[in-house]
């Protein structure tokens, strides 16, 4: 299998470091070939950074894409936040010659440019396309025979060239299930968790967008909900918090990211994870079902 | 004695300066300086030609007082316009070459909170005696162009690479689990960090945001 470089982002090593350790174990486990894209900025994360200033967004996106060029490898993304900026800036620039002459004289002055030459890929559509399903299944040594629940995250439904948006959400699911759960539908999937707007008004994050899925979820027999983004865990994990002290009742779940999940299935002990970086019931609900 | 003129002289006597002289319109010339050089333009204009102060007019732009000192110099206006950070806002007093000054100074002073210094005026002229200091009617809190919620995740990227802040907890938490201190973030270099800044200087960032960056922030944060 080729290389590729891992961008892991700012939010996965520096606060869910529980989501890179089982990134390492599981592509390590499934032989696949990786380096650590180095000297990487922030994406910038995509909404709150890309709407104040579109400048230093696209030139922040363009060094990051120019670094794995430079490396010769193909992107790797493990953020959902940084898979819509990078994609999203890669095809502006393979797009808009205008632009990329524009991203190219300022890279020139860093002895850096864009060609546009590699591909840039959420983990998700990595694990399905390139690693495989009967590959992962071939891993699976503790299954999770439970009732979960799946919250995609919105950007894991961006794409570029047309594709139906449901593409990657469809991947997660194929993957869960390789799992070996029973995937529980909750009809508000697609619903934003609210951790954009939280960052303008936290109450209607929390309201109007967080506390209509968690009674989405409440109606079903979910036990836990699995993630593909770190930002959604944490609105999430914070969220049942704050809701909780506004006075809302409200049942609670762990939430777990994809990644932490295979590496569970995988074999690998909860205790190797540093699960108990969750705010919630992480840690226990891994050893629910491992054992 | 025309426009032209008059520019030509201000460019002279303020050649050490930086300076950006141009006429308006018929009669109307503005001379923009360096608030520290006021009084050097004031100079300038005292000593070739008999000016009339005609005002002083002040604007909070939300990050910097606008100060525009107006004078009639032959039936032509000539106004010297300058910019004082609202950080500090101070500016040395034109009131000892210019006593004609002293009234709207102090006017200033009190409706914006700007320090004339120098100015001799000790007494409100405007406001009642017993006005609270440091209750300025005019003043506006420091604005600038990005939204709050991005601050401090855009001063974080550009002074580490990273939005969210490193953490001592979070790197204690990646040594405890096995994993390097720091993952390989631009941050971790001081040559990779400085090179990324200097990179975004290029894009006319600091410009455009009011990105100070000898102190590593935003002005207004």
């Amino acid at each position: 299998m080729d290389k590729y470089a891992f961008f892991l982002g700012c939010v996965i090593p520096l606060r869910f470091t529980s989501v890179e350790i089982a990134a390492r174990r599981v592509f390590s486990r499934l032989d696949v070939d990786f380096i650590d894209l180095e000297d990487y900025t922030c994406c910038p994360e995509p909404v709150a950074l890309g709407l104040a200033d579109d400048e230093l967004w696209m030139a922040s996106a363009a060094r990051t894409l120019a670094l794995a060029e430079k490396a010769g490898k193909d992107l790797v993304i493990l953020c959902n936040g940084c898979y819509e900026t990078l994609i999203e800036a890669d095809h502006i620039l393979k797009h808009n010659d205008d632009t990329k002459n524009r991203v190219n004289e300022l890279l020139a002055s860093i002895g850096s440019k864009y060609e546009g030459k590699i591909k840039v890929k959420h983990f998700i559509e990595f694990l399905h396309e390139d690693v495989g399903l009967e590959r992962i299944k071939q891993e699976v040594t503790t299954p999770v025979s439970m009732d979960l629940a799946i919250h995609y995250g919105c950007h894991l439904f961006r794409e570029v060239d047309g594709d139906d948006p449901w593409r990657k959400p469809g991947m997660m699911r194929d993957l869960v299930e390789a799992c070996g759960v029973r995937l529980v539908d909750y009809g508000l999937e697609k619903l934003c968790c609210g951790f954009p707007t939280s960052l303008f008004d936290r109450e209607f994050s929390l309201k109007q967008r967080l506390l209509p899925k968690f009674k989405g979820i409440e109606n079903t027999t979910t036990e836990a909900v699995v993630f593909a983004c770190p930002a959604c865990i944490n609105q999430f994990e914070t969220g049942q918090d704050a809701l909780t002290r506004s006075g809302v009742e409200l049942r609670g779940y762990p939430c777990i990211h994809i990644l932490e999940l295979l590496a569970l299935v995988f074999g690998v002990p909860p205790a190797e994870l540093s699960l108990e970086i969750h705010s919630n019931a992480v840690k226990e609900f891994a050893e629910s079902f491992w054992g | 004695m025309t426009e032209v003129d008059i520019i030509a002289l201000l460019e002279k006597e303020m050649a050490n300066k930086s300076i950006k002289c141009y006429v308006v319109e018929e009669n109307r010339v503005v001379m923009e300086v360096h608030a520290n050089d006021i009084k050097a333009g004031v100079s300038a204009l005292l000593k070739e030609y008999k000016p009339r102060f005609v005002t002083l007019v002040a604007t909070d732009n939300g990050l910097d007082m606008e100060l525009m000192y107006h004078f009639s110099v032959d039936s032509k206006i000539v106004t010297l316009s300058t910019l004082v950070p609202k950080e500090t806002n101070q500016i040395e007093s034109i009131t000892d070459i210019v006593p004609a000054a002293e009234f709207i100074e102090e006017e200033v002073s009190e409706l914006f909170g700007t320090n004339f210094e120098g100015n001799p005026r000790t007494v409100n002229l405007l406001l009642p005696d017993d006005w609270a200091t440091g209750k300025k009617p005019l003043s506006k809190p420091l604005v600038g162009s990005l939204p709050l919620p991005a601050r401090f995740e855009i001063q974080n990227l550009l002074s580490s690479g990273s939005a969210i802040g490193i953490m001592k907890s979070a790197t204690d938490k990646r040594e405890q689990a096995g994993l390097p201190k720091l993952p390989p973030l631009a941050g971790t270099s001081e040559d990779s960090i400085k090179e990324f800044q200097e990179f975004i200087k290029r894009t006319g960032f600091g410009k455009r945001a009011d990105y100070d960056w000898e102190k590593g922030k935003l002005r207004y944060r």
